[in-house]
């Protein structure tokens, strides 16, 4: 459905919008680096723009805050539909370690709706650009959902297993 | 200039304020002093005795049987010393002087703040002592900071101690800036206060990203576990 609509909406050029909530820059650092000429993330017609008005896609990345989650939903407000929401680092996706801190609200997905995560403290640039990727259709998903029972090997490991004993 | 000499430097100059001074190392002389008398040696230290004002550190040391510490710490770099003036504020009546006008040291000013969020150390004589650290929403009698404040407590929103900012000056404009805004590397609210061209004056609200490192890494991790943590503070 979001594939379908992705490929409806955003035919062209994609106009980025970077917002770092409460991250601690690695993250932000590697996205500025897509952008370099070495992985030259304009040849996918990606392009970042100054103002969320502008955007098709947030790159949010680091947890949200409880001091920056009032500004981060009037953000996601700000930008015109249709719109992508990428979670850039592990900060984003689940909290990494300062999850359950006093002062953090959640991860992204607790403020505003996330299409797409892109795990990695901090990913490399390849990872981002390929979550883009999969974002626009260009490429298959890597990890498709797999239940246990794919996996007969791993059955028998249901049982407890019993260690050999020291000697 | 010897860790020896500027011991007996300090216990001539302020023979009758100083509680306790002593030389826990070999290159820190450590004075005790009184709340009130603060002020005078820091003003010493800096501006007489030309040391460098390195930081202001709060500590709760009540599970060690003492009571809330302030250190301000100076460093003579030329000499390789450094002096820790202390003071010591007793848990029934929390509070301390802000040394940043009287003795004439703007630097403090954001670390006196800190305190006064953190452990709750009521701030005096202070200029500007609004919030600094903690979050809009979080109520005021809670200091995450303190060792008996848990790492994960998650008050409920309380709006009503917002950070007032500055009234502009007669006759200026303001220009927001932030929270969000491309050429800021994290989030951060300034209000310019403009008169045609000219920037007159200003206000910051900051630490939209303060997570709380300090407190997990004193409650949750031991010794070998925080240089894990330490890389995730600033990854530039
Ligand atoms: S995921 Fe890692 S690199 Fe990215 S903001 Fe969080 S701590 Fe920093």
């Amino acid at each position: 459905m979001l594939k379908k609509l992705c490929k409806k909406a955003f035919p062209k050029a994609l106009w980025v919008y970077h917002t770092n909530c409460a991250a601690c820059n690695g993250c932000d650092i590697e996205i500025i680096n897509v952008l370099t000429p070495y992985y030259d993330a304009e040849r996918f017609g990606i392009k970042l723009v100054g103002s969320p008005r502008h955007a098709d896609v947030l790159l949010v990345t680091g947890g949200v805050s409880r001091q920056i989650a009032p500004a981060v939903k009037r953000l996601y407000n700000a930008t015109p539909n249709p719109k992508l929401v990428f979670a850039i680092g592990s900060c984003a996706c689940g909290g990494d370690v300062f999850f359950d801190s006093y002062n953090m609200y959640g991860a992204v997905d607790k403020a505003i709706p996330v299409d797409y995560y892109v795990p990695g403290c901090p990913p490399r640039p390849e990872a981002i650009l390929y979550g883009v990727g999969v974002a626009l259709g260009l490429l298959p998903k890597k990890v498709s959902k797999k239940v246990k029972s794919d996996f007969p090997e791993f059955q028998e490991l249901d049982e407890p297993m019993i260690l050999p004993k020291e000697h | 200039m010897t860790t020896q000499e500027l011991f007996e430097h300090l216990q001539e100059r302020f023979k009758d304020k100083i509680i306790k001074a002593e030389i826990p190392v070999a290159d820190m002389v450590m004075v005790t002093i009184d709340r009130d008398d603060a002020a005078a040696i820091v003003r010493h230290l800096f501006h007489d005795m030309g040391g460098r004002f390195v930081v202001t550190v709060g500590t709760d040391g009540r599970e060690l049987g003492r009571d809330y510490l302030i250190d301000y710490v100076f460093s003579f770099a030329a000499d390789h010393l450094f002096v820790t003036v202390r003071q010591q504020i007793p848990e029934k009546d929390l509070w301390f002087n802000s040394v940043m006008t009287e003795s004439d040291l703007p630097a403090v000013n954001w670390a006196e703040r800190e305190i006064q969020d953190l452990l709750g150390i009521k701030l005096q004589n202070h200029p500007d002592p609004r919030r600094l650290v903690l979050s809009d929403d979080w109520p005021e009698d809670l200091h995450p900071l303190r060792r008996d404040v848990k790492h994960d407590i998650n008050p409920p929103s309380f709006f009503e101690n917002k950070v007032k900012m500055k009234e502009p000056p007669e006759g200026s404009t303001v220009v927001p800036i932030g929270p969000f805004f491309p050429v800021l590397e994290e989030p951060a609210y300034f209000r310019l206060f403009v008169e045609g061209e000219e920037v007159v004056g200003g206000d910051y609200r900051g630490f939209y990203n303060h997570r709380g490192i300090e407190k997990i890494a004193d409650s949750q991790l031991n010794y070998n576990q925080v240089p894990f943590l330490a890389e995730r503070i600033c990854g530039i």
